[in-house]
């Protein structure tokens, strides 16, 4: 059963309930991103939350367009994950981290190790940054895409992706030292 | 990795590692609970903070407050039959007015207190005390 079943038929089909139908087109994805940007469930749900609560008080703001609207809800979840980077201490103990996590390993076996290794790397980048690298390398969009979804100029998004590249390839050729799970 | 990776390593190690697992969704109970708080939000916005009829009962009611303050207000001044006086002239005053008179005294309703001072003419011809109807 979709999700889209689950939800009462006015909801979905009322031309007025535009709120409801972002939400139904647009929560999911917003999810896996908030999910790689912040590396936790709580954080990741939080973060959907408020962007879409922001988008119904500030519904006026919204384009017009659902493309708009879409890119419109990533900038405001970008944002919101600024603040709480900003805000929490995750940056310094990741920079501290990933000195300290090993290369992936060769096997597949240790997917948690990796896991950890990649979300250690990504929590030293601006989130911008991490934006860039998350829905270009892990999402497969086209830099143009991303662009647009972030609001800045491809040639913007081409220079997030390059310092991003370095500062990861900083973080895997870096001798390690332990392995933090 | 001794070498500086290439792009491509990077995109292999960083899908090696995605920090999302494979096929984790946000559950459906959960995004239920969050549609409906999002919808509520955007209804709130919506919804204007003072209804109608609570800004016309406040109009209301400040009107009936003005209109009873006016009233009260207008309705405690003095009115000139309230405050009539009628003073004989006060001896030390008499040197002033001759002959010596009568003075009324009252207070309008805007509050100013008038004082007539009445004194007695002599007709032409005559003077006073004379009795004019001989």
């Amino acid at each position: 059963m979709s999700f889209e079943a689950a939800i009462p038929s006015q909801a979905v089909t009322a031309p007025e309930n535009r709120l409801g139908d972002l939400f139904d087109r647009h929560h999911q994805r917003l999810y896996r991103l908030a999910r790689r940007l912040s590396g936790s469930v709580e954080e990741a749900r939080d973060l959907v939350q408020d962007s879409f609560l922001r988008a119904a008080r500030h519904a006026g703001r919204l384009p017009a367009s659902d493309r708009g609207a879409e890119a419109w809800l990533v900038r405001t979840l970008i944002n919101l994950c600024r603040d709480h980077h900003r805000r929490s201490e995750v940056r310094r103990r990741a920079a501290e981290t990933v000195l300290k996590v090993a290369p992936p390993p060769a096997d597949t076996e240790s997917p948690l190790v990796a896991r950890a290794a990649v979300r250690a790397a990504l929590g030293v980048l601006d989130p911008r940054r991490r934006a860039v690298v998350v829905l270009h390398e892990l999402e497969e969009r086209p830099i143009k895409e991303v662009a647009r979804l972030l609001g800045i100029a491809p040639v913007t998004a081409r220079w997030h992706l390059s310092k991003a590249r370095r500062q990861l390839a900083v973080a895997l050729t870096t001798t390690p030292e332990e392995v933090k799970p | 990795m001794s070498h500086r990776p290439t792009d491509e390593e990077l995109r292999q190690w960083l899908r090696a590692g995605d920090p999302l697992p494979p096929g984790e969704e946000l559950p459906r109970p959960a995004a239920l609970r969050m549609r409906r708080l999002v919808i509520d939000a955007g209804e709130e916005r919506r919804r204007p903070a003072w209804p109608m009829w609570r800004v016309a009962a406040v109009a209301a009611s400040l009107a009936l407050a003005l209109a009873t303050a006016w009233l009260t207000q207008t309705q405690s001044a003095p009115g000139p039959d309230a405050t009539l006086i009628v003073v004989q002239t006060p001896p030390a005053a008499e040197a002033a007015i001759e002959p010596p008179g009568r003075q009324i005294q009252f207070v309008t309703r805007g509050g100013t207190r008038v004082i007539w001072t009445l004194q007695p003419r002599a007709p032409s011809g005559t003077e006073a005390g004379d009795n004019l109807d001989s």
